[in-house]
């Protein structure tokens, strides 16, 4: 098999990781953004990005994966980790020890999808992350995130399922740059022949 | 992900094999967090169309750090699981004090929990941690020192924000077993022992850094209170009979 057949098969095999939340829609790469370092980075995941608590409930696992959108889907803001209140609608006096997730929402194509930043950060922080996003999406026509999905209680008991779910991002690129949590920026790549 | 360019090649698997196995009452792998179920209402968009709400399970998130860290959810689910059923110190004695006991639980357990976490060869004693908390609190978990200042010192250790933002920094001073909580959260009589004894360990290696091996949990309290250059401090006296009622 030639290098990139190879490389097909990989990421093939990587779109087929089980997925526990709504059917998506096509969401790969459109838009020429992301290279074989990024798809061997999924390749490369040696355990799971989420996964169940033990002793709560089924389990399950789930892995990061790259999904692309349109920038313009895409809306950006920091919620407050407990109340999950937008941080314009909390007093700026209360706002300093507070922590915030960073939150990405997308609709695209009558679905909806939220990602959340894996730990939550002070306002100052938070606002500094969805700042470096938003000079990733200005101009651009696509971004493309990686994340893991967070199964619903109907994913997992195989109820009907609904139009919105949500993930845990790791990174996220554009033809403008790419930011990935430190855990990935560190992620040693192989580069020998596939 | 404040970094745009990778800075080595450490894999995370390797940042993981520093620690040993994770600590028993953990409730998940080492390298990931805690969080707990929560639900997401159904709510309408600004054009008119519906987005299911759903309920999430309580969930491991990987850390983005790849350092241990621990939050809330996991500092809460860890107390009600595990600290009804401890024994041993701190002493049953209130010192005087309203709710001189009623802490009792969190302050066992959690020194507990970072003897075993951070492997202390000269362990924590539980009634150190309760003479600290007489002195810094008198056991007032809403405790605030005179003053307006939002930043300022809170609760039944007296944890400031300078300090909170240490203990969950992943670039800082503690390099790993990090704890976030916010400045809300550290009017909670748990969550502010489980992090005031983190940094009581940190300011240990501190002593230690200044006077050398001989350094005892007593100049790691005098550093906790900033009375470092001065350690016969009234404060200190106050912290002395308190601990030696303890033992009595």
């Amino acid at each position: 098999m030639t290098a990139p057949s190879r490389l097909m098969t990989l990421v093939s095999l990587a779109c087929a990781l089980p997925n526990l939340s709504m059917t998506h829609n096509d969401l790969s790469d459109r838009y020429g953004i992301l290279d074989n370092e990024d798809y061997i980075m999924m390749e490369n995941q040696d355990h799971p990005a989420l996964n169940s608590v033990v002793g709560d409930g089924p389990s399950w696992k789930s892995y990061n994966r790259w999904l692309c959108f349109p920038a313009d889907s895409m809306t950006l803001d920091c919620r407050d980790h407990e109340s999950d209140q937008s941080w314009n609608l909390i007093d700026p006096e209360e706002r300093d020890g507070m922590g915030f997730y960073a939150v990405m929402d997308v609709s695209h194509e009558g679905l909806y999808y939220r990602f959340e930043s894996p730990g939550w950060f002070s306002y100052e922080n938070c606002h500094q992350q969805i700042d470096e996003i938003q000079e990733l999406l200005d101009g651009q026509k696509g971004i493309c995130v990686f994340a893991a999905d967070i199964p619903s209680e109907e994913d997992l008991n195989g109820a009907e399922e609904g139009n919105s779910s949500a993930w845990v991002f790791y990174g996220i690129k554009s033809l403008a740059g790419k930011s990935m949590a430190p855990i990935y920026e560190a992620v040693e790549l192989y580069h020998g022949p596939l | 992900m404040a970094q745009r360019k990778k800075k080595s090649c450490k894999s995370p698997k390797k940042q993981r094999q520093r620690h040993g196995p994770p600590h028993p009452w953990r409730l998940c792998p080492l390298g990931q967090h805690y969080r707990k179920a929560h639900s997401q209402s159904a709510y309408t968009r600004s054009d008119g169309t519906l987005v299911s709400g759903s309920r999430h399970h309580a969930t491991c998130v990987d850390n983005r750090s790849g350092l241990d860290q621990i939050y809330p959810e996991e500092l809460i689910a860890i107390a009600e699981r595990y600290f009804l059923t401890l024994s041993g110190p701190p002493k049953a004695d209130s010192l005087g004090f309203d709710k001189g006991n009623d802490f009792d639980a969190y302050i066992r357990g959690w020194t507990r929990y970072w003897n075993e976490v951070l492997g202390e060869k000269d362990p924590l004693d539980p009634d150190l941690v309760k003479a600290l908390i007489a002195t810094e609190s008198g056991f007032n978990p809403k405790a605030r020192p005179p003053g307006k200042n939002p930043r300022r010192a809170r609760g039944l250790m007296q944890i400031t924000s300078k300090t909170r933002e240490i203990l969950k920094d992943e670039s800082g001073e503690l390099r790993d077993f990090l704890v976030n909580v916010d400045d809300n959260e550290l009017d909670d009589p748990n969550l502010n022992i489980a992090a005031g004894i983190r940094w009581l360990f940190r300011k240990k290696e501190i002593a230690r850094s200044k006077i050398g091996s001989a350094t005892g949990w007593r100049d790691a309290v005098a550093e906790f209170k900033d009375y470092d250059d001065d350690p016969q401090n009234p404060q200190m006296h106050k912290f002395d009979e308190y601990y030696k009622r303890l033992k009595k």
